[in-house]
């Protein structure tokens, strides 16, 4: 059982319980979706509020249109793509490991903390550790052991002063960067972020700038000039290029009605992206459903998250691979696997027996002209019963088969092999 | 990468793990990703008090879009709930093995719905049908089409389709 949870999939119960670490657990929770208990991706949104993965909830709504979570009636059409919850995904996939990091070393912290250490060589020790790996939060609380009371106090004061520096220069960080001249202020020739446009500004122009309305063209560092003309330059080049791409990618593939299009409309809809026309029809129309799907669910993503196409075909390529894995059962023992079957195949047996009835006179007829041919030729061939030499000799073909293993993809190829048989 | 239903299947197992079943509900086995079982019972006062049985769940590789094939266990000793929603070979008719199941449904989400349907019983009995059903019901529950009458957790499996 252990062996199975080997495998590296990441849950909310990476996360300590709530006890330890309240809301971390729930946090990781809902920012995953309920289908796969993957984090979202390409998040979307139903008419109901509820979030899903475009891809899940859309195969989801392909079984069955509603909500998986309340039930209410919804469709593809509903699909809102959520980019700030992208964005928040996104984020918290950066941030996730640092803070699982983080709750790691507070726990073992806290159980170095419950256990007595005896020297006071080592008590320092832990302390500068304490200092340096928390950041300031809850400094200690669990701390029970004896020490010299002068010393910690010194040192834990040290830490209160050093951090409490940190959240008084907080807000000012975010605008500059600089860490030196984070308390003080700028010099008239620093550059400063614009309030407004966020573009970079020497400090001495900052009340011009803005007067202007943000207009004056960036004082970024001279040797951004470069860089500038370069950009433009190679600006139209890129931007046309981008633009036909774009006008024919941003639009979901409509869903076709299979039933009615012809084999030759399907196979140019499947050639038309790029996919392979191997198979049969029905594997056709799996390949194109899954396919649109696939697309559709991949434009569900922003822009910059989207995967190309040549991505999205491969994912198609080993989603069809893996079925035909499962789907191939090999019939090693053929006698336990008819007798297993007993039921269908007589259900099977029944539902074609009038077919062959109208058949049979005619074939009665012709084998019955064969023998006839025969016996002049030969010595008399008896004819027991409706036995004719031709069904002993299929008989006997199948006989030869039955030696072989037989090789059966899905039940109605089942029901073809057990109808040949018989 | 391995496939959505493994990965699904081994954050509910992570989960059960860390955070275990709710009453009544155990984790017998679960040595893979196709087959689970699990033993339910009925907590206070009900028509099946102090009984246990086991119950079986059966994944496929579209499962969490599909459901489970959930049945008890009738082999080896164990027994099915005399309930008129479950027949005696273990399948059971409930509307959310069924057409009313959500993916966003878990393993432990049915084994609880399964403990509050036995838990609202009022009568032990099998299904009016149970022989005729039993006699020719398929191997795999699902593919039985159940007639599911009334609201979700009150189907009544009168009528059925095989």
């Amino acid at each position: 059982m252990n062996t199975l949870l080997s495998a590296n999939v990441p849950d909310p119960t990476d996360f300590p319980p709530l006890t330890i670490a309240p809301g971390l657990r729930t946090l990781d929770g809902s920012l995953r979706c309920n289908i796969c208990g993957e984090l979202f991706d390409a998040p979307v949104t139903l008419n109901c509020g509820h979030c899903f993965c475009s891809f899940c909830v859309r195969s989801s709504l392909a079984e069955k249109q509603e909500c998986p979570a309340c039930r209410k009636t919804a469709i593809e059409g509903h699909l809102r793509p959520n980019p700030v919850m992208e964005e928040v995904v996104s984020a918290w996939k950066l941030s996730r490991p640092y803070i699982l990091n983080l709750s790691k070393a507070d726990s073992e912290q806290q159980q170095r903390d419950a256990t007595p250490v005896a020297t006071p060589k080592a008590k320092k020790r832990k302390i500068m550790a304490e200092t340096g790996t928390r950041s300031g939060a809850s400094t200690s609380s669990g701390v029970s052991a004896p020490r010299s009371p002068s010393k910690s106090k010194r040192t834990r004061q040290g830490s209160e002063v050093f951090f409490n520096t940190i959240p008084t220069s907080d807000a000012d960080e975010d605008e500059m960067p600089e860490p030196s001249n984070a308390s003080a202020n700028p010099r008239p020739d620093d550059l400063v972020k614009c309030p407004m446009c966020t573009r970079r500004v020497k400090y001495k122009s900052i009340n011009q700038h803005m007067d202007q309305g943000c207009k004056d063209p960036p004082l970024e560092s001279t040797r951004s000039t470069m860089s500038d003309w370069k950009k433009l330059m190679a600006g139209p080049n890129k931007g046309k290029q981008k633009d036909t791409s774009d006008d024919e990618d941003n639009f979901p593939l409509p869903k076709a009605s299979y039933a009615t299009l012809k084999d030759r409309k399907l196979k140019e809809m499947l050639t038309e992206h790029g996919l392979p026309i191997s198979g049969d029809r029905n594997q056709w129309i799996h390949r194109h459903q899954r396919w649109v799907m696939i697309y559709n669910a991949n434009l569900d993503r922003s822009s910059r998250n989207r995967k190309t196409k040549q991505e999205l075909r491969k994912e198609l390529k080993k989603w069809e691979d893996e079925k035909a894995k499962k789907r191939r059962t090999t019939v090693e023992d053929n006698a336990a696997h008819e007798k297993r079957h007993k039921n269908e195949f007589a259900q099977l047996v029944d539902a074609a027996r009038p077919r062959g009835d109208k058949g049979a006179p005619k074939a009665a007829a012709s084998t019955a002209k064969w023998t006839a041919e025969q016996s002049k030729n030969n010595a008399a061939i008896s004819l027991s019963g409706d036995k004719s030499p031709r069904a002993a000799q299929t008989e006997g073909n199948h006989c030869e088969r039955e030696k072989n293993a037989i090789v059966v993809d899905s039940e109605e190829e089942r029901e073809m092999v057990f109808l040949q048989r018989t | 990468m391995a496939s959505i239903s493994v990965r699904r299947l081994s954050k509910e197992l992570t989960e059960i793990k860390s955070e275990g079943c709710p009453v009544g509900i155990t984790l017998v086995k679960a040595d893979d990703f196709s087959t689970w079982w699990f033993t339910i019972e009925v907590m206070g006062e009900s028509l099946y008090q102090g009984e246990k049985y086991t119950l079986q769940f059966r994944f496929d590789s579209s499962y969490p879009i599909s459901s489970p094939a959930v049945q008890f266990v009738v082999t080896d000793g164990h027994t099915s709930p005399i309930h008129p929603h479950v027949y005696s070979n273990g399948h059971i008719c409930a509307s959310i093995l069924g057409n009313e199941w959500s993916p966003v449904l878990s393993v432990v989400a049915v084994c609880v719905t399964l403990q509050s349907m036995l838990a609202s019983c009022k009568k032990k009995e099998r299904p009016a049908d149970n022989d005729r059903y039993v006699r020719s019901a398929p191997e795999n529950p699902k593919k039985t089409r159940f007639h599911y009458d009334g609201k979700a957790l009150s189907p009544i499996p009168h009528q059925y389709w095989i």
